[in-house]
């Protein structure tokens, strides 16, 4: 039996409190685990769902610009049209390499899914020009497998045909050939009108915000919304792309009115800058957590310092000198942090969806896929971390009872 | 105040002739281990073995050599507490010796300073004068840490509450001395001591599972597990029944005469102390009388 054997037997001794203070510390290092994974998985969510965009600029009305990202990236609501004509104007600018024109709109429908502002369900329609938008996002195929087979674009004029992401296909339990019925409300009228359409295709799976996405053809989705002669984005792909050039081309049509042009680092910039107000204050809650957990363990560790006054006279009087019992008190600090470091890790990892959907459901994360990454690295820092809370939140308590002197250390557990 | 009278021998540096650890003396002349059953039947019969010779029988250290040497030597001993501003002589100059093979029963009412003298005696505690020399080493003035050198090994420790580790197996409160001295353990050396005090089928239990007669039993083997040279026993028979104390001096007894260990005790039991081979009486710190027990002429021979 070394002193490591006799550190854990002495909190096996006391298995609620032990119980208890790991719990605590498991507490403070899976929100801490969660909120690193988070900061990381989130960025690289940000990074995959706006490099798959497909454009490295787009063309928007005017407006606040963390609406714009969210809008772009997940559909949002209050959307803002442009003109047609900006479309047509911008695609002769010399610099472009490709240009697509892109119309957003909210349909309602029953049941679950999206929630706008109002609390009511919807589902993004996205009115696309096929041909140049799949010049932005070659890497768009149909899915294969049961219900999905035979899948393909709809025709450039068809009234009737959607092709739906890989995710609403799955949320909404729709195969290729059934009937999805969208409800929109067409501008100038109040009455919401409901459209038959049929699934010609399901895409798969990208992991950005089309997986969630119903698209049609633009002119479609603007017939649906009686918006004959309006967009939501024009998206472009610059011959060169560098800031030189972006501010250029920003210069040239920024004249137009009700025009913002928005780089993908720009928004990249917003939809992190949105995240980190968040994420401080999550982290600043950690912290906390933290503190209160190695207080805790303090707090435990000296209680049973206190408690044990009598055992440890007792094994000073048999042989241990100071340096042993500073080593076993230290290391049932070590061994409830290293615990409770294990214990939140594994709560993290478990925990991770739940974060995720609770983060969702806090924050317009603006991503798709996976926001919290947990990475080996991350775990095994997560335990660092929990090691030195134990080597430093075991210094006083393990100094304090060294310090006992046996004779009054004997007498004191009587 | 009361001293024993030193023999020629006596007065021989125990520095140099005492035995600094036990076993560095009888490891030579220790037999093999044996049974422990004599003890066994002696402890569970609650009475004083009927071998008192070195033969060895009954434990596992082996018997016995006849080396009657002081293995502690304290003269002058003061110690003084303050209490605000009221000084407590606690001892006020206090000679003794201990030699192998011998008991000495410290007596005296409440407050006398048997506690006082004890703790020093054992190096728990370091007098504010006089001169104390234990197993062969000079202890005075030295602090905490040096003080648990000369403990270490040397001086067994069984006390009143027992203060057996709860969270430990019988077994492993009785290994813990070896594991401080980082010795290796030995769980067949453990069992054998344990078959000494007659609690081998005890070895896993947790203490709570024991009587109080049988956890003072595993304080005896585990303050024995070193092999000391000295035994210091702290009102121990003071939670235990008639029985079981008489039964714990009767181990005690047996000790001394297979192990040739030093065995100072200090006890309210005039009967009890009858036992041992001197018994000495404390009173405001002093010693006041010296009296022979009826261990006296049958183990203790002056000058060893």
């Amino acid at each position: 039996m070394g002193y490591f054997r006799l550190a854990l037997r002495n909190l096996a001794h006391r298995p609620l409190r032990t119980a208890l203070t790991v719990t605590g510390i498991g507490l403070a290092v899976a929100v801490a685990v969660s909120l690193i994974g988070f900061n990381l998985g989130y960025r690289q969510s940000i990074h995959t769902s706006i490099d798959k965009l497909g454009f490295q600029v787009m063309l928007m009305a005017k407006g606040c610009p963390y609406e714009a990202a969210t809008m772009m990236l997940k559909g949002g609501t209050g959307l803002l049209y442009l003109p047609t004509s900006t479309f047509d104007e911008v695609k002769m600018d010399p610099e472009l390499a490709a240009i697509t024109p892109i119309f957003v709109g909210l349909a309602q429908k029953e049941g679950g899914g999206l929630r706008d502002d109002e609390g009511g369900a919807f589902v993004v329609l996205s009115g696309i020009d096929q041909a140049s938008f799949l010049t932005m996002k070659p890497w768009l195929t149909f899915a294969e497998g049961p219900g999905r087979e035979g899948g393909r674009w709809f025709a450039p004029e068809a009234a009737n045909e959607v092709v739906m992401g890989f995710e609403v296909a799955e949320y909404e339990q729709r195969k290729v050939g059934d009937t999805f019925y969208v409800t929109v409300t067409p501008q100038g009228q109040t009455e919401p009108q409901t459209h038959e359409m049929k699934v010609v295709g399901i895409l798969d799976r990208t992991g950005t915000q089309d997986d969630g996405t119903v698209f049609l053809p633009l002119s479609t989705a603007r017939r649906l919304f009686n918006r004959p002669d309006e967009l939501t984005i024009v998206g472009v792909k610059l011959k060169e792309f560098s800031g030189v050039r972006l501010r250029e081309f920003e210069k040239r049509w920024a004249k137009l009115p009700e025009v913002q042009v928005v780089s993908l680092q720009q928004v990249k910039t917003t939809l992190v800058s949105l995240v980190e107000t968040a994420q401080t204050m999550i982290a600043a809650v950690a912290v906390v957590a933290i503190i209160v957990a190695v207080i805790g363990v303090i707090n435990t560790i000296l209680m049973s310092v206190v408690e044990r006054t009598g055992e440890i006279g007792i094994m000073k009087a048999i042989g241990a000198t100071r340096g042993d019992i500073f080593q076993i008190i230290w290391l049932e600090t070590l061994a409830i942090c290293l615990g409770g470091g294990l214990l939140g890790c594994v709560g993290a990892l478990l925990g991770a969806r739940a974060v995720e959907a609770a983060l969702r459901l806090l924050i317009d994360v603006g991503a798709h896929g996976s926001i919290v990454a947990i990475t080996p690295g991350i775990l095994l820092g997560a335990l660092g971390g929990a090691a030195a809370l134990g080597v430093f939140a075991g210094l006083y308590p393990a100094w304090r009872a060294a310090s006992l002197r046996p004779i009054e250390a004997i007498r004191e557990g009587e | 105040m009361t001293s024993q009278q030193s023999s020629p021998a006596d007065s021989r540096d125990p520095a140099t002739t005492g035995p600094a650890h036990r076993s560095d003396v009888l490891e030579a002349a220790l037999p093999p281990a044996v049974s422990g059953a004599t003890l066994s039947s002696a402890v569970a019969a609650g009475g004083v073995p009927a071998s008192t010779g070195g033969s060895g029988a009954g434990f596992p250290h082996g018997g016995p050599t006849v080396d009657r040497s002081p293995v502690i030597i304290a003269r002058g001993l003061v110690r003084h507490y303050h209490r605000g501003s009221e000084t407590v002589r606690a001892l006020d100059g206090v000679d003794l010796d201990v030699r192998s093979g011998e008991m000495v029963a410290i007596l005296g009412p409440s407050g006398s300073g048997k506690t006082t003298l004890i703790n020093l005696l054992s190096c728990l505690d370091a007098p504010d004068a006089g001169t104390l020399t234990v197993a062969g080493r000079p202890v005075t003035g030295l602090g905490e840490e040096a003080l648990t050198a000369v403990r270490r090994g040397r001086i067994g420790f069984v006390f009143q509450k027992f203060h057996l580790l709860p969270a430990l197996t019988v077994a492993e409160n009785v290994e813990l001395p070896q594991l401080f001295l980082e010795q290796p353990i030995d769980r067949a050396h453990t069992l054998e001591v344990l078959r000494a005090v007659d609690l081998e089928n005890r070895a896993t239990h947790l203490p709570r599972e024991l009587s109080g007669g049988q956890m003072q039993r595993v304080a005896v083997a585990r303050a024995l597990i070193t092999r000391p040279a000295i035994l210091i026993a702290d009102e121990p028979t003071g939670n235990l029944d008639r029985a079981n104390g008489e039964a714990l001096f009767a181990l005690f007894r047996r000790l001394i005469a297979q192990e040739g260990l030093a065995v100072v005790v200090t006890t309210h039991n005039h009967h009890l102390a009858e036992q041992a081979d001197r018994i000495i009486t404390l009173e405001d710190g002093r010693i006041v009388r010296e009296e022979r027990g009826c261990g006296v002429g049958e183990r203790v021979t002056e000058g060893g």
